[in-house]
């Protein structure tokens, strides 16, 4: 009998019990079951999410810091370069309690590296005065100097890797590359721009800490993941080419004396910047003191921050939106009398000689206001805005440069007959000196819109492998390739019989544009005689253009025009870009000193 | 007297030495860091866990050497002295997390809930056998409610939402067991479901209890607040796998990011360092334990032993379900120990004298059968 209760499930009596019993335990399989396939879920299925939430949990950062990326032109010539240099660090709080004390373990750093005693000292009483545990106790020294100190060793006290930055070209290009503060934190320019690639990632010791952040007992570094070096920056700048238009500029600046001065060369083949400059510059090295709102001036990239009304300059795009008009035939021509009225207003030339009859090529050529003014009324506000808005005006080009204004261009039903014909002289609108380079290139180079770009290619850090390379990229058509070439040959009207016969270059066609804007001044409520931005915009070699050349300069003490002030730098900057490429004649050498002799 | 363990299940015996193993192997490896952080030795809490369990064993001998008639004799004194107890707690000082629910006995916290559920389950047998089979109907119920209800009432004054609805899970199985009526036992279930919502309604459930509820729905809304409990949970024991990353390797267990893991979360210290074959074999011995409690339960002598068997089987599977589907996320998190696993004195004790008094009825089974 006994055997026979062994087994309880022969037990079981015939009754509800023990029907209620099995089906008891048919729930129980079923909940067991529920469990069981959660597990599975979270355990076998998910088990990748779960994963990387332990991995992520687990991972302690390492103080290893990365070695930043530099900034180089296209040559590869460095622009922006670190150098590792060693900090020394200390816990005060255990060197007061030391057997040596603060005093004495000064008095060792100091000997041991040259560094003043004294400073030392009074760095570590400080800190354990507020039971600090780190303290910075000299910052960036260089290597050699704490060898001593790593060799000997004191107990708390250690040295830590750092960068500093520095500029080789010292000045060049500034205002492109920007700065760093003293702690290579990034503060302007591409610097700040492309901090993200240049810094590179700290690197991770996966160690194990538990919830407080303790790291957990017996547990060696499992993995460590060494920091990942900042990557190189390839510009597109012509390393001499920007040099030159330093030069260039700084010539400007002496004997033209303008508050400010841009140069901006751009490649109208592929809309890279060659070069681009602007005064007052700085020294990214080292800020030179001043008052705060002449460095707040210094550290403007003009080029890129400043709207202006670009004046004639506009009248190179008012030719092309003319020959795109349907309504232009080439027998078109106004005749300029010194002053019409035009919406109810007087409308003066600048020009002291009336320019009589007046076609597109002698508009642009003279610079004729008046002429302007009419093409810009015969081809009406619709078609001269969308033209102009497929140029990329009212709108920032991207150029990948901090602080891009968007400038401004007035919508077609705010525009009176006034407002047309100011706009065809370049009156009533606000542009920066990229969108203009780049508007001035789509219609020389046979109507592409290129975007504007500054960075070429992104590269490794060890070997200058190309991670990524920036191709030209076509934005949209804006005109013809008739029209361009149009342009083109009005353009070289200019320089061959117009108001741009300083930018002449013996044996090689060129074209360029003057500009000379009233500057609207706030605090006097309208424009001031003589307060002008004056311009000029070169195209080298003009059958088959290699080189946008865009000078301005606020306010010149000396000369008012662009044609005396702003031709000349272009000229110099196109010649030595032309000899770079190959493509200066030998008589443009040969009468250099003619030309540049000061004209009668 | 001690010749009658010969008749012992064995087998059930078996299966808790070895939860009971598991469990202190689990303790020692989520508490060693954190002790020895401490300055307290490493084994500081599986010694005292190894302490309990042989306190525990020797009250499930001392418990399944008492006859269930005598203890059917002391259902009355017990369930007086549970209530005094729980009404005790209530009025002396001292609390643990807000809440009054430990009576401190020196080196030793009393939890009265716990003796309560034993109880309950004996008292509740007691009633039951008084009254034949066929008497078992709709007013029957409502009276051996009236039982659960008293203490359950003191409970949640405490308060405790979670071992009232253990009490009341563990009254309607057992009456399921019997054979009561499922429509009765449904209607009760529905009105108990109402009286909850209505609760949560008027402002009855406390903050943190909603809070829980809410952040069982969605775990991931809060991961620092009221869900970080089970996100943490989560993450130990999906990153367990199905092999597990070794028995005190487990990055989760040895990190103190699961709080309660010695207590409550044990089953994710098992889950992360032996994967999910140890987790499905923790659940396979506890099956086979609810199993053979039913046996017992079927093969005994007396209605109060079927009865009481029965009771015993349901607080272990809702203590066993509730915490384990607590900690895969589940069911809400609420504190609940896992028999034979969880480190804490009060649970691994009671949790003897249920399988004590199983094997008592078990042993004594054959003396009807004569």
């Amino acid at each position: 009998m006994r055997s026979n209760q062994r087994n309880p499930r022969r037990e079981l009596p015939h009754s509800v019990a023990a029907v209620r019993t099995r089906w008891f335990m048919g729930i129980v399989l079923i909940l067991m079951a529920g469990i069981a396939l959660r597990l599975i879920s979270v355990q076998v299925v998910r088990r990748a999410h779960y994963m990387e939430l332990d991995r992520v949990r687990h991972a302690g950062p390492d103080p290893g810091r990365p070695a930043p990326g530099g900034i180089y032109a296209r040559d590869l010539e460095p622009l922006a370069v670190s150098v590792p240099m060693e900090s020394i660090c200390a816990n005060p709080t255990k060197i007061a309690s030391s057997e040596d004390g603060i005093a004495a373990t000064a008095r060792k750093i100091a000997e041991l590296t040259g560094l003043d005693a004294e400073a030392l000292r009074e760095r570590l009483e400080r800190g354990a005065e507020r039971g600090a545990k780190f303290a910075y106790l000299h910052r960036l020294l260089e290597p050699e100097r704490v060898e001593g100190l790593k060799r000997k060793g004191i107990d708390g006290v250690w040295t830590i890797r750092e960068y500093t930055r520095i500029y080789p070209g010292e000045r060049l290009a500034c205002h492109v590359i920007g700065r760093c503060s003293d702690w290579h934190e990034p503060l302007d320019g591409m610097e700040l721009r492309w901090a993200f690639l240049l810094a590179g990632r700290p690197g991770t010791r996966a160690k194990h800490i538990d919830a407080y952040g303790r790291s957990i007992l017996g547990e060696d570094s499992t993995g460590v993941l060494p920091p990942e070096p900042g990557k190189n920056l390839v510009l597109t700048l012509d390393w001499s080419l920007q040099q030159v238009a330093e030069m260039a500029l700084d010539d400007c600046m002496e004997q033209s004396k303008p508050r400010s001065a841009t140069c901006v060369v751009m490649d109208p083949r592929t809309g890279e910047i060659l070069a681009m400059a602007s005064r007052p510059n700085f020294n990214p090295g080292g800020l030179e003191p001043g008052e705060r709102d002449e460095i707040t001036a210094r550290l403007q990239n003009l080029p890129v921050v400043r709207q202006y009304e670009p004046g004639s300059l506009f009248k190179v795009l008012l030719a092309a939106a003319v020959l795109e008009s349907p309504k232009y035939h080439p027998g078109i021509a106004y005749v300029c009398n010194r002053v019409t009225q035009i919406g109810g207003e007087p409308l003066r030339c600048w020009d002291d000689h009336p320019h009589g009859t007046t076609d597109l090529a002698k508009m642009l050529a003279k610079s004729c206001n008046i002429a302007a003014a009419r093409f810009a009324l015969l081809i009406g506000a619709e078609h001269y805005h969308s033209f102009l808005e497929n140029l990329g005006f009212g709108e920032k080009t991207g150029i990948g440069l901090p602080g891009e204004v968007s400038g401004s261009l007035r919508p077609v039903e705010e525009m009176r007959e006034r407002d047309l014909a100011n706009l065809g002289f370049g009156q009533g609108v606000a542009v920066n000196d990229i969108q203009m380079a780049t508007a001035i290139c789509a219609v020389v180079n046979g109507g592409h819109l290129l975007q504007p770009h500054i960075v070429k290619a992104v590269t490794d850090a060890e070997n200058q492998r190309v991670i990524r390379e920036v191709p030209p990229l076509q934005i949209r058509q804006v005109c013809s390739a008739e029209t361009s070439a149009k342009v083109r040959e009005m353009m070289g009207g200019v320089v061959e019989h117009g108001t741009g016969w300083r930018a002449k270059i013996e044996g090689l066609a060129v074209g360029g544009k003057t500009g000379t804007a009233q500057k609207w001044i706030p605090e006097e409520g309208g424009f001031v005689a003589g307060r002008n931005i004056v311009s000029f915009v070169m195209v080298a070699p003009l059958d088959d253009p290699r080189f946008v050349i865009l000078v301005t300069a606020d306010e010149p003490s000396v000369g008012e025009h662009g044609s005396e002030v702003a031709a000349p730098v272009a000229r110099t900057i196109a010649m030595a870009a032309l000899r770079q490429a190959g493509l200066l004649p030998e008589e443009a050498e040969i009468s250099e000193d003619v030309v540049s002799a000061p004209a009668p | 007297m001690l010749r009658q363990l010969r008749y012992a299940d064995f087998q059930m015996l078996a299966i808790v030495l070895l939860l009971c193993t598991i469990g202190a192997l689990a303790i020692y490896s989520c508490t060693k860091s954190d002790l020895a952080a401490a300055g307290r030795p490493a084994t500081a809490k599986l010694q005292l866990q190894l302490a309990w369990i042989v306190i525990g064993l020797g009250m499930l001998v001392a418990t399944a050497l008492v006859d269930t008639a005598k203890l059917r004799r002391l259902v009355w004194p017990l369930y007086i002295g549970v209530m005094v107890l729980l009404v005790l707690v209530l009025v002396l000082p001292g609390s643990v997390r807000e809440t009054n629910r430990w009576i401190s006995l020196g080196p030793v916290n009393l939890q009265p809930s716990e003796l309560a559920k034993l109880a309950v389950i004996l008292m509740l047998g007691a009633v039951v056998a008084r009254v034949d089979e066929e008497k078992w109907d709709f007013t029957f119920l409502v009276k051996t409610l009236g039982y659960v209800g008293v203490p359950s009432l003191l409970i949640l004054m405490q308060p405790d939402l979670g071992t009232p609805i253990l009490l009341f899970f563990v009254w309607l199985t057992m009456m399921f067991v019997l054979g009561a009526n499922p429509a009765h036992l449904g209607a009760f279930a529905l009105a108990a479901i109402m009286l909850f919502a209505g609760a949560w309604g008027f402002g009855l459930i406390r903050p943190h209890q909603k809070a829980r509820l809410v952040s069982f729905i969605n775990p991931d809304a809060d991961p620092y607040g009221t869900a970080y409990h089970l996100r943490q949970s989560l993450i130990a024991i999906g990153s367990g796998h199905l092999w597990g990353q070794g028995l005190f390797q487990g990055k989760q267990s040895q990190s103190a990011f699961v709080p309660d893991q010695e207590t409550d979360f044990i089953f994710t210290v098992i889950a992360e360092e032996l994967g999910f074959v140890g987790a499905a074999s923790v659940l396979v011995l506890y099956g086979l334990l609810l199993y053979r409690g039913l046996a017992v339960s079927a093969a005994a002598a007396t209605t109060f032993d079927r009865v009481v068997a029965a009771g015993i089987v349901a607080v272990f599977l809702i203590q066993i379900y509730s915490n384990i589907a607590m900690t895969v996320g589940l069911a809400p998190v609420k504190g609940m120990a896992l028999p034979f696993l969880s480190y804490g004195g009060s649970s691994m004790v009671t949790s003897m004298m249920g399988i004590g008094i199983l094997q008592s009825i078990y042993m004594r089974r054959e003396q009807i059968v004569f």
